[in-house]
């Protein structure tokens, strides 16, 4: 397939996406005219109401506060997670003693970890990232310890006959085999942290897009928690289709 | 002048999931001259490979000694081609090159000629995964090259192809090393292959394995490429071979 058929192909593709939002917006305003506006209102009144809210700054705001919480407390899950289950994955004896601990972490329910973080080190932003990074943590480490153990001992073996160096091993032979084990839990890691950031804010922050969530609950304002919610999936969306997108294609460019 | 000298006094492997511990090779010494083509020759799992792993410096368990000459300010150069060509499959042609290269040598850039002589200059900015099977064991063979080894270990580089590419193959080793100073050791259970090419042949038999023959092959390039005479000094190296196992 020449660029004429990619293109093509594309351009499908966009199409039926525009077509498939369309459907769903459509969907969306038949429901609302049909019930309370107070229930559901409908995409027109919430647009309003997320033009107003950005205007004002106030939703920028604690959008921006979210993200940086979801940026902060995803790096040291992807961090701290990697290093545990790259260990794992090397050695079997490391494995067998943590694999216990891994699968209790795994099944501690999100809501626990938070409540035992603030409750322990107190209502802060500290408590707050470190309880969305330790949930998400276990899962980062099943998964690249799968990366781990699948690294290739022929290429180790010609690292050694060629003396590369660490830092060549690392970089050349290492992460790239390792790359689509760190872009699968980077991308499940994303969907999950924002989640987990809006409980953790809910809970115990006095800013954030979960903060207003829950005060718009107390006010019934559908509106405002419709147009947040928009805005949110809209950026997260963004980051998936600006940033993991190009660069998981940028890596994956050699198995053309 | 003596470019490897090899003293194993026995190479075992611990027994593993209820397998018993095994001697793979005992009392093996083997002497090469420096700039020598010698084929290692040994039908399949009788511990040619554990042999050139341990030559390689790739696994230091076992008894004996092993030197090698050519420690010419610094680490010896070893350039080893696999079974299978073991590319880099997310680094171009060109990026494998460069990998195993010094920095001095990176610096002078890829010697051109080299890639020209094998046929790779095209090639240069492909993926691995691009190539054909043929094309990827000219890289390997590339790769060994581009070292400028002092020692080449081979370990059944041109099984699984077809014979005509592997054919072609060898040819283009025997003009590398032609054209450099490379002490080779290629290991080998095609006799054929092995008279070919080799200047002289080991034959590995045995359980643990030892060296049952060594033999110079003194044909001239014409004889080399007669299948006739490459047939007559087999059979005579394959029936001294059958009165030791």
């Amino acid at each position: 397939m020449g660029h004429h058929g990619r293109d093509l192909a594309s351009a499908r593709r966009t199409a039926i996406f525009a077509l498939s939002i369309a459907l769903f917006v459509a969907l969306w305003q038949i429901l609302a005219s049909a019930v309370d506006d107070r229930v559901l209102p409908g995409p027109g009144a919430v647009l309003r109401v997320l033009w107003l809210d950005t205007l004002s700054g106030e939703l920028p705001y604690h959008l921006g506060v979210t993200l940086a919480r979801v940026a902060v407390s995803f790096a040291l899950a992807m961090i701290v997670g990697s290093s545990i289950g790259l260990a794992m994955g090397r050695s079997g004896r490391i494995d067998r003693f943590f694999d216990a601990w891994l699968i209790l972490f795994l099944n501690i329910p999100a809501l626990v970890t938070i409540i035992l973080c603030y409750v322990w080190f107190g209502l802060n932003e500290a408590a707050a990232v470190s309880a969305v990074a330790i949930n998400k943590i276990p899962n980062v480490a099943v998964t690249m310890r799968e990366g781990a153990r699948a690294l290739d001992p022929a290429y180790a073996k010609l690292a050694r006959v060629y003396r590369l160096g660490r830092w060549q091993v690392l970089r050349h032979v290492v992460l790239p085999q390792l790359a689509p084990f760190f872009a699968a839990s980077a991308r499940s890691g994303l969907a999950l942290v924002w989640k987990i950031v809006l409980v953790v804010e809910l809970l115990g922050r006095g800013n954030g897009v979960g903060f207003q969530l829950n005060l718009f609950f107390q006010l019934f304002d559908v509106p405002s928690i419709l147009a947040y919610t928009v805005a949110f999936v809209a950026i997260v969306q963004v980051i998936e289709l600006g940033l993991f997108g190009p660069w998981e294609r940028h890596a994956n460019r050699w198995r053309a | 002048m003596t470019a490897l000298d090899i003293a194993i006094a026995r190479k075992g492997y611990p027994g593993r999931d209820g397998a018993p511990p095994r001697t793979v090779l005992r009392d093996l010494a083997l002497s090469v001259e420096e700039g020598a083509f010698v084929c290692v020759l040994g039908p399949s799992g009788c511990g040619k490979t554990t042999l050139l792993n341990l030559i390689g410096g790739l696994d230091p368990d076992f008894e004996g000694q092993i030197h090698s000459a050519g420690h010419h300010g610094g680490a010896r150069r070893v350039g080893y081609v696999f079974q299978e060509p073991v590319l880099l499959p997310w680094r171009t042609v060109g990026e494998n090159l460069r990998l195993v290269m010094t920095p001095a040598r990176i610096a002078a850039g890829i010697d051109l000629s080299l890639l020209d002589a094998m046929g790779l200059s095209d090639y240069r900015d492909a993926f691995p995964k691009s190539l054909s099977l043929g094309m990827s064991r000219r890289v390997a063979l590339a790769r060994a090259f581009v070292v400028e080894p002092h020692l080449l270990l081979m370990d059944e580089p041109f099984v699984s192809i077809d014979e005509g590419t592997a054919e072609g193959l060898r040819q283009l080793l025997l003009r590398t090393w032609r054209a450099t100073s490379t002490t080779v050791l290629f290991v080998t259970h095609d006799s054929r292959e092995a008279v070919e090419l080799a200047q002289r042949i080991v034959v590995l038999a045995g359980n643990p394995a030892r060296i049952v023959l060594d033999r110079k092959i003194e044909l001239s390039a014409a004889q080399r490429a007669d299948p006739r005479e490459i047939d007559a000094v087999r059979r005579q190296i394959l029936s001294t071979n059958k009165d030791h196992s």
